[in-house]
């Protein structure tokens, strides 16, 4: 029992901390781009474009080929396995355009949901198999972070026992392997919004699930300062009656956090989980202005809430390419200042903004 | 953790394989499922259903006649039968002249702790039922709140007054033989009288130690003493705005098939004895559970053990308005260096504020005291004050979450000064804190004093000067500032300072 096997060399440590730390610098956050090819069909179709890995590329080059101005407002941007390989028009690789903006590289590397038997519709996550070599590969091929998604339901009978310990486990196994080939995991157990339940339930159960998480994180020695943390915020079920407001919402959501969370964990870089742009960046904002203290950093990690508009904007059409990459700068830099509590604006956006980007049982 | 269904799944089993079952993780499992299904009911009902079932028990056959001291495990069949039996009882809401202990160190039956609301035990009792495997009904609630907001906070406003920058915790509940070797040290007998006395000069010191000291622990004969005046000493804590606190733990027991490890005790009527101190005037609890590291400790049962129980004592506490001071006491006897100390504390922390969430424990009314990350007595290596101070709070930023508000560091055997430069040093660390870190210190804050009162009524006033410089020096400690005198025993007030191994502390070395 007393008996130490370090898991990681001090070396190893230190890189792994550097690199978290770059990532959640104050005012940055993560753009999440790593929709899988059956996500960005649905994100396609809406706009009426093709699901091709052409239209895949150059929908991604709208987002990569934003200005410095994101070098302040973004630390990290995660791309899909396809996307990591691909190249600008320009011949450059998107890795390198991304690190030339002083910019994280990270890469998705679980497998998808798969069912767990026994159970009412819940889910763990697949990737471990030969996820060591992968994580080396990725490494070599310029990642430094890596995310994994895994995902718990709020109903009657859910989460069980059984989704809580296996989802928490497997994140820990997979967060021990990409420590182990100096990539810092991004430890995503999502609770979806779908449901009527109210805020306490969302916080109870986020807060069970939390400390299921750290403490299979304990046990499988992960080094804490070398992760980060991507929850979903507390908020009510989809179809919950009450309505609540953003200092509500962050309340819940910071409660459960210093309920859950260690201090060494640099930061927390919350799902958007299909509010709208809006919405995430005013709860963001809510969240960094709550009273209570926290020891880490609390900021972005964002999908359809930062490229909704942008995607709109686009439309596929190349002449609409810097108009969409605009949109984009937009909301990056918004959520940048929600990332520090200084967002002033919010509420009055009309259209994408302001729409709801909620998809029922959302798989990505 | 084991199901409900599950254990009665293995039991149904059992009967067919038996002994294919390992005893001990059985009897956990029926332990633990009683833990999780405990939910507090209403002592004076007991519907038709549960005298029915009450009536079946005391007529199930390895039963009859054995109510006290109660059947042992080897006394059934197989394991399998002996899990069905204690879920029978676990239905039964004892009346109080129903007091029985299954199992000679059981705790989990009390006299209206648990309730299994689970269908799934019928065929045992009532044998005409039909089976329920299929229909079972366990439903957890998974939204009952434990404490209501006005309960939280109140606890949260007695953890603003225990624990505040520049303020900690006097320890003043040693247990009998504690007493015994603390008064032959300064020749005194060991009566009640003596312990009164003794007592007596900390808690009627002057008013400034209300600066220094939010909160004193007592045992409970010391919570019901009078001083001379004939206050009681909670009455004359409260007076001088001190939060007083009960030990309510009833010691360690070992825990069978470990290496000498141990449990501690005291959940029995737990509830009923909160609330009467409570209503005496306590507003804080301690319950101090053991773990010691060797090859083969803390063993992962000791560690789930002790977590639970801390659990179970902090769930009980915040139900009757007692903030629990959480206590996993990782002692410093053995020769492991400070990296494996740490590492030991961080697993056995992650233990126990697991534990800690699952009995659903208000953290915000809690207060951790821990000893700090020190390496073993017998360890060759030397450490400075930063290696221990950076080792310790590193510790416990991997592990305690910012929701608690408070750390009151042990002092674990340290002399006073050494105990008082390590404060220091905790909080003058440049690590980032998320809670206070202050003092729940015992000898250190009374060694001095008692050396001078010797036992002489004439030497009070001047032992009580002594405890009020300790305590100022903690206070400062407690937030840093803290100047060790040029003419002390400490040799430099650079910073650092090599802390030789505690020899001089070390119990068994003392002669």
């Amino acid at each position: 029992m007393p008996q130490v096997y370090p898991a990681l060399s001090a070396e190893q440590k230190k890189e792994l901390s550097d690199i978290a730390l770059r990532i959640v610098a104050p005012g940055k956050g993560i753009l999440a781009a790593d929709e899988s090819v059956g996500s960005m069909a649905k994100r396609l179709s809406q706009i009426g474009v093709e699901n091709t890995e052409e239209n895949r590329r150059q929908y991604r080059q709208v987002l990569f080929s934003a200005d410095g101005r994101i070098k302040k407002c973004i630390g990290g941007v995660i791309f899909f396995h396809e996307t990591l390989y691909q190249k600008g028009d320009d011949g450059v690789p998107f890795v390198r355009t991304i690190q030339d903006k002083g910019i994280v590289v990270g890469i998705k590397v679980d497998k998808g949901v798969v069912a767990l038997a026994g159970t009412d519709g819940e889910t763990t996550t697949q990737g471990l198999d030969g996820l060591s070599e992968r994580c080396a590969q990725y490494k070599k091929d310029g990642a430094d972070f890596a995310k994994w998604r895994c995902v718990l339901k709020i109903s009657d009978h859910t989460p069980s026992p059984l989704a809580i310990l296996e989802n928490a486990n497997v994140l820990a196994r997979y967060a021990s392997i990409c420590q182990q080939n100096g990539i810092v995991p991004i430890v995503e157990p999502e609770i979806l919004p779908d449901g009527d339940h109210d805020l306490k339930r969302c916080q109870y159960v986020t807060e069970k699930v939390l400390a299921a998480v750290y403490k299979a994180l304990s046990d499988h020695h992960v080094y804490l300062e070398g992760t980060l943390l991507k929850p979903n915020m507390v908020t009510p079920g989809h179809a919950c009656p009450f309505k609540y407001t953003p200092e509500e919402i962050a309340m819940a959501t910071v409660s459960a956090l210093r309920r859950t969370v260690p201090p060494a964990v640099p930061g927390v870089t919350f799902l958007s989980g299909g509010q709208s742009e809006d919405e995430a960046s005013i709860n963001l904002n809510a969240i960094n202005r709550c009273p209570l203290p926290r020891p880490w950093a609390l900021t972005f990690s964002y999908g359809r809430a930062l490229q909704a508009s942008a995607l709109s904007a686009w439309r596929g059409q190349r002449d609409n390419e810097s108009a969409a990459t605009e949109e984009f700068i937009k909301r990056a830099e918004v959520n940048g200042l929600a990332a520090q509590g200084k967002y002033e604006g919010g509420g009055e956006d009309a259209g994408a903004a302001g729409q709801s980007l909620y998809i029922a049982n959302h798989a990505y | 953790m084991f199901s409900l269904e599950d254990s009665v799944c293995a039991a149904m089993h059992s009967r067919k394989k038996a002994g294919s079952l390992e005893m001990l993780s059985q009897y956990n499992a029926a332990v633990s499922l009683g833990f999780a299904a405990s939910i507090s009911p209403s002592s004076s009902e007991i519907n038709p259903m549960r005298k029915a079932s009450i009536k079946s028990f005391m007529d199930y056959p390895h039963c009859q006649g054995r109510i006290e001291p109660g059947p042992k495990p080897h006394d059934f069949a197989s394991m399998g039968e002996f899990i069905v039996f204690l879920g029978a009882a676990a239905r039964v809401i004892p009346t109080p002249k129903m007091r029985w202990r299954p199992l000679q160190q059981s705790r989990f039956v009390s006299s209206h702790w648990l309730t299994v609301q689970s269908h799934l035990l019928r065929p045992r009792l009532f044998p005409e039922s039909p089976s329920p495997i299929e229909n079972c009904n366990f439903k957890v609630n998974m939204t009952a709140q434990a404490l209501t907001s006005d309960q939280k906070k109140d606890l949260t406003e007695i953890v603003k007054r225990l624990i505040a920058p520049g303020k900690g915790v006097l320890v003043l509940d040693e247990s009998l033989c504690t007493m015994t070797k603390r008064f032959s040290c300064i020749g005194i007998e060991n009566t009640e009288e003596n312990r009164r006395c003794f007592r007596q000069l900390f808690v009627t010191t002057d008013n400034e130690i209300s600066n220094y000291i939010g909160g004193v622990v007592l045992s409970h004969e010391t919570f019901y003493q009078k001083c001379d005046d004939g206050r009681p000493f909670p009455d004359v804590l409260k007076t001088k705005n001190t939060v007083v606190g009960i030990k309510v733990d009833r010691g360690v027991v070992p825990l069978a098939g470990t290496n000498n490890e141990t449990t501690t005790q005291g959940l029995d009527g737990l509830a009923e004895r909160c609330a009467q101190y409570k209503k005496d005037g306590a507003d804080f609890a301690k319950w101090r559970c053991v773990l010691k590291i060797r090859e083969d400790t803390p063993s992962p049962l000791a560690i789930w053990e002790n977590a639970n129980v801390l659990g179970r004592y902090a769930s009980v506490c915040q139900q009757n308005g007692l903030v629990p001071f959480i206590v996993p006491d990782i002692l410093s006897e053995g020769s492991h260096n400070l990296k494996q100390s740490q590492f030991i504390v961080e697993k056995v922390f992650a233990s126990v504020f697991k534990a800690l969430n699952d009995h659903h424990i208000f953290l915000e009314g809690t207060v951790l005291q821990p000893n700090m990350v020190m390496p073993g007595y017998n360890c060759c290596q030397k450490y400075c004050l930063e290696e221990i101070a950076i080792a310790t709070i590193t510790a416990f930023r991997n592990t305690v979450p910012p929701a608690v508000p408070g750390v009151a560091l042990m002092s674990g055997g340290q002399s006073e000064e050494d105990s008082t430069m390590l404060l220091n040093a905790l909080n003058k660390c440049s690590l980032p804190k998320s809670w206070i870190l202050t003092f729940s210190y015992g000898q250190p804050l009374q060694i001095s004093a008692a050396k001078i009162w010797g036992g002489k009524d004439c030497n009070v006033k001047m032992a009580q000067q002594e405890y009020l410089k300790r305590a100022k020096a903690l206070s400062l400690a407690s937030e840093g500032k803290y100047c060790p005198p040029t003419s002390s025993r400490v040799s430099h007030t650079s910073e650092s300072l090599f802390i030789s191994v505690y020899i001089s502390n070390n119990p068994n070395m003392k002669p």
